[in-house]
């Protein structure tokens, strides 16, 4: 690495550098230095370098345009590996030691760029060149056109592996949020600060004071910036305020809620262990003082993007805030007095002014006198015709009021439109800003409610009345929160004239008759012939304009080029400004990544995980876990010597069928009802009747939606006189339960009835099989009687197990097999495993995962969710006579439609292949033999497929049209995906045990 | 967007589910079929005053009827469903003692 | 055979001690849920309330405590409230005694794990997970809410007037509840910003 270059373009000190230390970073491979306070624009600045990346479409050189945010040119890929990150603009990355960036959108390299041709094609790449030239034929665009397009025209590579820093969210509230601190938005905040309301400040610089910092304007005869630490000093020291440097609110959302996003270390090296790069806020605010300031307008004049043709602002703030002059000869190409001061600074940092070409007429403004303050040629009435220098500014031709050009010497282009206040905030609800002709500016007319403007965002230029503005705003924010707010005394500001005179462009007549290219969006690279041409082909409309050229739809989102682009389609349209139109300004106001809005839910914890009782106990015996909802289960318990899952499976089928399993099933829904009108209500709610179920029984229900399609399924005991306890299945566990509360606190009010989730509380473990009693007299109290007849199928009990521990015991089977499902308290659940896995050992107990389950339940015929999938009815699952025709219940009316009880309708079967070794897939359709595979002879699906033991063949449950009736039927099961084809027989859905004789054992 | 829940305060979107037009009222098992298809798939879509129902489900789990404006997003008016339900019911009762 | 069934907290993890601020878990509660029954159902049961522990049930989402200390009602929505005391004191049959004809009492001491949130800064670690306005303007001692934490619904009720959180979370979610607040403590402990709001 050879020794840094001097940095032969820091003319002097700036007030937000700190030149006492040096930061060493590098750019394109090359080592710099800079120090702490520069951005990353500031520093390469200082070493004179001009040439920051090459632009979208036609690869032109381009520099810096800008010292903010707003910035379309100088975008850079900074840090590397799994930390690059594409089109960061440089005007806003701080310097750091060992900061690490790349310039992008260059091949092979930045000075010498290749595709720099394609600024010889530009009848190509012009407006809506992706409609016209690559429209035919149409696989050119995979093969062709778009590799071509991307290699030539693109910006920089995001990263390739996943992020390594963490991200937060947060959320924050306040009386009064100041969004800006500039002049008008710090004396917002002290006007709402002192009066005791709750503020927060955000600015999204490292630094408070906006302008004040770019500009050399003093406050009470000081540095304006040191007016804006004085007042950061003091806000700080006030307990209910808040200020957040680095923070950005980047939109406005409803309810007085605003996004911002806070850069916490991304002006560092690397975060520190367990700092979040950046967090993101959402801010709940009462009343929002939006001081979020203005921004320059570039002119549009054919060559403007030349490196070294600059914002006259920016050059203030290069100048001002980090003591780098932009050039050493300059030209000022201005419309207002605004740009005047640029003149008088750069003189002051020695910078010599070779002309100040004024847009206003002679006698308009304060031009003469500053130009001959600074001994430059002054150009009243005058223009830029265009700008010299292929990689920089070497030179432009000015045409003076009487028409006369002449060539001018410069490397430093500094030039101002006017102002455009910022006024994105108040337009994310749809307030649309209105054009002041005096102004030549947006400004907010209506606002969100709490919202009010104030400062340049307001269009008060001038920092005395900016302060003003903002004092008075942020007095009556706080007063309207209920504050008594008085107006800060204020310090003196010099007095400052703006005199604006319209100027968007220096094109004489129709900008298509120009050949040069004049840029109006530099990002997306559209010129003004652009503009021009798609007027031309009609496009009048300006959002139809931005569509057809992009112009406004690159990363900046057209921060500098909106207005400028307005203002030409309405020249060319011969319109004004107010009827061409305005557009409004989307959230967010910044880029925003996507990890800030996912913040720490990401990966494993992109979702939070529940997890049963029994986890813990199933991890230590090996189980292999399955996500079900956002339930953790156990899926299967491999044992060693086992070669694949199906083995496993099929073996704990076995268990249950042969011997005893067991299986938690704590994440069925459950919801204890209670009161004088729970059975009433349960008869409302499902299908069935519910009026006469006996205490100490349970019963299989179905719900049905309103409109008569089945929604869940489970099973109601009966523990008391007005005490249930209700199952629903896992996934509808949330929804049931706000179903219930629907209908009892909107359709039924009068019935008296309380519900409360005890899914939570209750361990609940399914223990299935013949010797499943048997397992359980080793565990519940001798005094309760399990024999069949004391404890029949569907009886349910509250008792005690293992000497005491108050216990819930219910006969239910989903395998089919003698069964019981088992609930003990939950702290209990972990125990309760191990026990099992004990006194279970003599008979061979082992326990079951869910795919076991899924099996089992296949085996017996039983619907479950891609049964229940929302599109079966009552009588699409063989349940059709469950429903009650004596009584009112969710769904009943709807149900009896004839299309929802047409026989024709696919109805539940069981298949099995004629081949028992021929794999089902759940999902394939079901046609009659030799039927053409096409939709018409489409009469069914496969629901739920499983190879199983038991009957020693695949198996499935699916949907036939007339299914019960076609039982023997060999139908063609097709599995479009796979292609294939296989013969399956049409059977009854029960496949073992038909007649339930072991459950009842 | 934020809703005054009457019980809990002002809260963010997140913590509530939204379900649709208040304004239909569930008819009489023997109603007309065409009764029923209005009640379960017709809706109105109104530009601007919109009396809605919204269930407060990470937080009181009550459901809510809130009076929003679809245009702006303003919230007119929140009550409990189950008090709206209550008070329709008693009026609906006086009336019939009238007639 | 009543030693074969121990019970098993709900997170495995101790405490965890980050910048002089605690996460850890509360010991098992007895909880107990109480919903009014219609009519008359709602006076008597506060009235019964009032009669035995010397407390109104809050009619907003508060904490109220039993006069001789042992029992604290929280409110859990309208017409419902959770009863809260330690392990021992048979609260669900005691209530059963008191107001088991008037309101449904549902033993919730397995549903919810507690994990109390206490130190310097908790506000701000709340913050990040808690979408509700804490300041002590808003939110004080006893207050409590229904609320979510990131996307874990929680109750978050404060017990101290220096803000000490107790969050009452669903048994099977406090394990990811822990790790977020996990995250968010070790996040806090480098914050830049000023924590005073
Ligand atoms: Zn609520």
């Amino acid at each position: 690495m050879s020794a840094a270059p001097a940095q032969i373009f820091r003319v002097r000190s700036g007030n937000g550098v700190d030149t006492s230390q040096t930061l060493h970073f590098s750019f394109d491979g090359k080592t710099y230095t800079g120090h702490p306070g520069d951005t990353l624009a500031s520093a390469l600045l200082a070493h004179g370098v001009r040439l920051f990346g090459r632009s979208f479409k036609y690869h032109r050189p381009r520099g810096l345009l800008s010292a903010g945010p707003e910035e379309p040119n100088a975008l850079v890929e900074l840090r590397d590996g799994a930390r690059r990150e594409p089109n960061t603009r440089v005007t806003v990355v701080e310097l750091f030691d060992g900061l690490n960036a790349s310039s992008q959108n260059r091949w092979p390299s930045l000075s010498f760029d290749a595709l720099g041709m394609n600024g010889l094609f530009t009848s190509v790449l012009g407006a809506g060149f992706y409609y016209k030239t690559f429209m035919w034929p149409a696989s050119f665009w995979e093969k062709l056109y778009e590799p071509m397009i991307r290699r030539a025209a693109g910006l920089g590579r995001a990263a390739d592996e996943a992020d390594p820093d963490l991200y937060e969210k947060s959320t924050a509230f306040c009386d009064v949020l100041v969004v800006g601190s500039g002049p008008a938005g710090l004396a917002a905040a002290l006007a709402a600060g002192r009066s005791g309301a709750r503020v927060i400040l955000c600015e999204q610089d490292a630094l408070p004071g906006g302008r004040l910092r770019d500009e050399s304007a003093t406050l009470d005869g000081k540095a304006g910036w040191q007016w804006a630490e004085q007042v950061r000093q003091e806000l700080a020291g006030m307990p209910e305020v808040r200020v957040m440097t680095r923070t950005c609110v980047f939109g406005a959302y409803d309810g007085g809620t605003y996004g911002a996003l806070e850069r916490v270390a991304d002006h560092v090296a690397l975060p520190k262990d367990g700092q979040p790069r950046q967090r993101l806020w959402r801010i709940v605010a009462r009343e929002c003082v939006m001081a979020t300031g203005a921004i320059e307008r570039p002119v549009v004049f054919p060559n403007n993007d030349r490196p070294g043709v600059m914002l006259a602002g920016a050059v203030r703030t290069y100048l001002n805030r980090f003591g780098v002059s932009p050039g050493r000869k300059a030209v000022l190409y201005i419309c207002n007095d605004d740009g005047l001061r640029t003149a008088l600074d750069l003189r002051r940092a020695g910078v010599a002014i070779a002309a100040i070409v004024d847009s206003r007429p002679a006698g308009v403004g304060g031009g003469a006198q500053v130009a001959s303050q600074c001994g430059a040629a002054f150009f009243p009435g005058g223009a830029i015709a265009d700008c010299y220098g292929h990689s920089g500014v070497k030179a432009v031709l000015v045409r003076d009021a009487s028409g006369k050009a002449r060539s001018i010497a410069c490397d430093l282009v500094a030039m101002s439109g006017g102002w455009s206040p910022n006024v994105a905030l108040a337009t994310h609800l749809g307030n649309r800003p209105v054009w002041h002709d005096d102004l030549c500016a947006f400004l907010p007319s209506t606002l969100p409610p709490g919202m009010v403007a104030a400062g340049a965002a307001a269009g008060v230029f001038d920092t005395a009345e900016a302060l003003h503005d903002g004092a008075v705003a942020g007095q009556r924010a706080a007063v309207a929160c209920g504050f008594a707010a008085t107006l800060p005394v204020l310090p003196e500001a010099e007095p400052t004239r703006y005199a604006i005179r319209a100027l968007f462009h220096a094109l004489k007549g129709v900008p298509s008759a120009k050949k040069a290219k004049a840029f109006v969006d530099f990002q997306n690279d559209v010129t003004a012939k652009d503009v021009a041409l798609a007027a031309r082909e009609g496009f009048v409309s300006v959002e139809h304009l931005k569509r057809y050229t992009t112009l406004g739809m690159a990363t900046d989102q057209g921060k500098t080029s909106n207005i400028n682009a307005l203002a030409l389609l309405a020249e060319i349209t011969e319109r004004t400004i107010p009827q061409t139109g305005t557009t409004l300004i989307r959230p967010p106001v910044q880029p925003v990544a996507i990890e800030a809005l996912a913040g720490p839910h990401r990966g494993t914890h992109f979702k939070p995980t529940r997890l049963p009782p029994t986890h813990q106990w199933a991890e230590e015996q090996g189980a292999v876990f399955t996500a079900n909802g956002l339930w953790m289960r156990a899926q299967w318990f491999p044992r060693s010597g086992e070669t694949d899952w199906l083995e496993t499976v099929s073996r704990e089928v076995r268990t249950v069928r042969e011997a005893v399993g067991f299986c938690d099933v704590t994440t069925l829904g459950k919801i204890d009802i209670q009161g004088p009108d729970a059975a009433e209500f349960l008869n409302r709610i499902y299908v069935n009747a519910w009026l006469k179920l006996a205490v100490g029984r349970v019963r299989y229900g179905l719900m049905l939606r309103e409109d008569g399609f089945a929604y869940d399924d489970g099973t109601t005991a009966r523990l008391g006189e007005n005490h249930y306890v209700m199952t629903t299945t896992t996934a509808n566990a949330g929804g049931v339960m706000a179903h219930l509360e629907f209908c009892h606190q909107w359709l039924w009010p009068e019935l008296d009835v309380q519900f409360i989730s005890v899914t939570d509380e209750w361990a609940q473990i399914a223990v299935a099989g013949p010797k499943s009693r048997a397992v359980l007299e080793k565990i519940v109290d001798a005094s309760f009687d399990l024999s069949n007849e004391a404890f029949p199928y569907m009886a349910a009990a509250e008792l005690t197990v293992c000497g005491g521990v108050a216990a819930r015991l219910f006969r239910l089977s989903f395998s089919g097999e003698l069964a019981y499902e088992l609930a003990v308290p939950a702290r209990y659940g972990d125990a309760l495993a191990r026990l099992l896995m004990k006194v279970g050992e003599p008979f061979g107990i082992a326990p079951y995962g869910t795919e076991a389950l899924g099996v089992l339940r296949i085996e017996k015929g039983h619907p479950a969710g891609p049964e229940l999938n929302g599109q079966t009815t009552a009588h699409d699952l063989g349940m059709g006579r469950l429903l009650s025709t004596k009584k009112d219940f969710i769904g009943s009316r709807m149900a009896q439609r004839p299309a929802l009880t047409d026989p024709a309708r696919p109805t539940l079967i069981g298949i099995q292949p004629v081949n028992p070794e021929d794999m089902l897939v759940a999902g394939s359709h079901l046609l009659p033999q030799g039927a053409s595979a096409t939709a018409t002879s489409d009469q069914g699906w496969l629901s739920s497929v499983a190879w199983s033991p038991s009957v020693g063949s695949w198996i499935g449950l699916g949907f036939l049209t007339n299914g019960p009736a076609r039982k023997g039927e060999i139908v063609s099961v097709h599995n479009l995906l796979a292609g294939t084809i296989i013969a399956a027989r049409i059977v009854d859905p029960v496949f073992v045990d038909p007649k339930g004789e072991r459950l009842h054992g | 967007m934020r809703l005054t829940c009457p019980s809990c305060g002002s809260r963010g979107l997140e913590e509530f589910t939204y379900r649709g037009d208040a304004s239909v009222r569930r008819p009489a098992a023997d109603a007309s079929e065409q009764a029923w298809v209005d009640y379960v798939y017709l809706r109105d879509n109104p530009c601007g005053r919109h009396q809605e129902l919204w269930y407060h489900g990470a937080g009181c789990r009550s459901w809510l009827v809130v009076t929003r404006d679809t245009r702006t997003h303003e919230i007119f008016d929140v009550r409990n469903a189950r008090d709206v339900a209550l008070t329709e019911r008693q009026t609906d009762a006086g009336q019939g003692e009238i007639a | 055979m009543a030693d074969q069934l121990f019970p098993v907290p709900p997170v495995k993890y101790g405490s965890l001690r980050v910048g002089g601020m605690t996460l850890e878990q509360s010991p098992f509660a007895e909880t107990v849920s109480l919903g009014a029954f219609l009519g008359a159902g709602r006076d008597e049961l506060v009235n019964r309330i009032h009669e035995m522990f010397g407390v109104i049930l809050p009619e907003h989402p508060r904490a109220v405590h039993a006069a001789d200390g042992r029992c604290t009602f929280l409110w859990n929505g309208p017409g419902q409230w959770l009863a809260i005391a330690v392990e021992g004191l048979g609260l669900l049959s005691r209530l059963r005694e008191v107001c088991g004809d008037v309101c449904a009492l549902t033993s919730q001491s397995d549903s919810r794990a507690i994990l109390k949130l206490s130190g310097p800064n908790v506000r701000e670690v709340a913050s990040r997970l808690v979408p509700i306005d804490l300041h002590p303007r808003v939110f004080g001692k006893d207050h409590v809410a229904s609320t979510l934490a990131g996307h874990i619904p929680v109750i978050i009720w404060q017990t101290e007037d220096a803000p000490t959180y107790l969050f009452l979370v669903f048994r099977s979610l406090a394990a990811s509840l822990f790790h977020d607040f996990s995250v968010a403590l070790n996040g806090l402990s480098y914050s830049e910003t000023d924590s005073c709001v």
